[in-house]
């Protein structure tokens, strides 16, 4: 059994487990899966500050539906679209929206100490980030997903809720568009 | 125009630079999953119990099994689990060997106690905290809630905020700010020094019936 097999039949192990009341199961399953959650929160709603409160409610929320899963996808999947749908839902309530500091609502890096090449790095991390998010929403949903937390295309598919083929062609659109974003003269155009 | 191999690495390597403000939310998950203070679990038959006052008939008397405070609290070895619920980040599974041969009452918990009630099939955690009203903290429950209205309980002002997760805050008897964070609709009022706490109901109606019907 390969290693994303046999992961994917201990996530199913891990869930029953959780399901019948094992607290440490679930948490083990968390554990697992929040840096996937973390990132697919962060680029739909466009701020790593606001990531770590959606993924924590989506997983409360989780917890009390466990019994849900209806194994079409993989637990990962399923778990991911929960946290989409809540980050989805957080971008769109006015309330949420309005509390928002424009210094939180963006997606922060990591600062490394270091060399000069490290700094240069980060400010093409930067200067993506910010070329992301002046994407079409749906495209920098398929683009985050797929690319900047590493879905397969199956995965990103279940996690936002569209077909496999709609991923595939969006995706490819997409990066076309974010490369014309980071072309110099698309960075002059300051959109 | 950039190669979109590199692009696609770029975004990857961009994944693994992201700074979170929690990177290890599942560990405050947990901790919201397994405190709170729940001592007692009953099963509530309202078409039952309605209308008989402040001591409402219960239609199973065995109760407990009750997951709190960081730990399983369970009465005996036998007690599996029959079934769990999930509520404003408590967690509460029921005694599978309940009885449903000697009704008992229910009454509002005492201060500092947590009741989880069976409502017509709804979870519903009532709660008695020793707190002293404060305007100022009232009003800030009320801000970062989006559905909020001014009710009265018993004779007593109170509130229902509803719309999902809210935070609530209140002054402790000792003078300290706490704040709980609420994932279910909630039916707030003080009686004294006490903070009375109903979550769990869809409709405000309902929370304000279950409320009048046990009285402060």
């Amino acid at each position: 059994m390969g290693d994303t097999r046999q992961a994917a039949f201990d996530d199913v192990t891990l869930l029953s487990r959780a399901v019948d009341g094992d607290l440490d199961a679930y948490g083990e399953l968390m554990t697992r899966h929040q840096s996937a959650a973390l990132r697919v929160a962060a680029v739909i709603c466009g701020s790593t500050h606001d990531a770590s409160d959606i993924v924590q409610d989506a997983f409360v929320e989780l917890h009390s539906r466990l019994n849900t899963y209806r194994g079409t996808g993989t637990v990962r999947s399923w778990m991911l679209r929960v946290v989409a749908n809540r980050a989805k839902n957080y971008v769109r309530g006015d309330a949420r929206r309005r509390q928002r500091d424009d210094r939180d609502a963006r997606l922060n890096i990591r600062v490394d100490d270091g060399t000069d090449e490290l700094a240069e790095r980060r400010l093409e991390h930067e200067q993506l980030a910010a070329a992301l998010s002046r994407l079409p929403e749906r495209d920098r949903q398929v683009l985050g997903c797929r690319f900047v937390v590493g879905l397969s295309e199956a995965e990103t598919a279940e996690t936002l809720g569209v077909p496999v083929g709609t991923v595939k062609s969006r995706a490819a659109r997409a990066l076309g568009r974010l490369a014309t974003e980071l072309a110099p003269t698309g960075t002059e155009r300051g959109r | 125009m950039l190669d979109l191999d590199d692009l696609t690495a770029r975004l990857a390597a961009l994944g693994e630079m992201l700074e979170f403000d929690d990177p290890d939310p599942a560990a405050a998950t947990l901790e919201r999953l397994i405190v709170g203070d729940v001592d007692n679990v009953v099963p509530l038959d309202r078409k039952r119990g309605r209308g008989r006052g402040r001591q409402m008939l219960l239609t199973a008397a065995a109760v407990f099994a009750v997951i709190v405070a960081l730990g399983v609290l369970l009465p005996d070895a036998r007690t599996a689990v029959a079934r769990w619920f999930g509520l404003g980040g408590v967690e509460v599974k029921l005694n599978p060997d309940l009885r449903l041969d000697e009704p008992q009452t229910f009454e509002l918990p005492g201060p500092g106690q947590s009741t989880a009630v069976v409502v017509d099939g709804q979870p519903i955690l009532v709660s008695a905290i020793p707190a002293r009203p404060n305007e100022t903290l009232i009003d800030k429950s009320v801000q970062n809630a989006s559905d909020v209205e001014a009710v009265r309980v018993n004779g007593h002002d109170g509130l229902w905020i509803g719309g999902g997760s809210h935070e609530v805050l209140y002054e402790t008897l000792d003078g300290r700010t706490e704040v709980e964070r609420m994932a279910a609709n909630t039916l707030l009022w003080y009686d004294g020094e006490v903070l009375y706490r109903v979550e769990g109901f869809d409709e405000l109606s309902d929370a304000l019936a279950f409320a009048q019907e046990q009285g402060t």
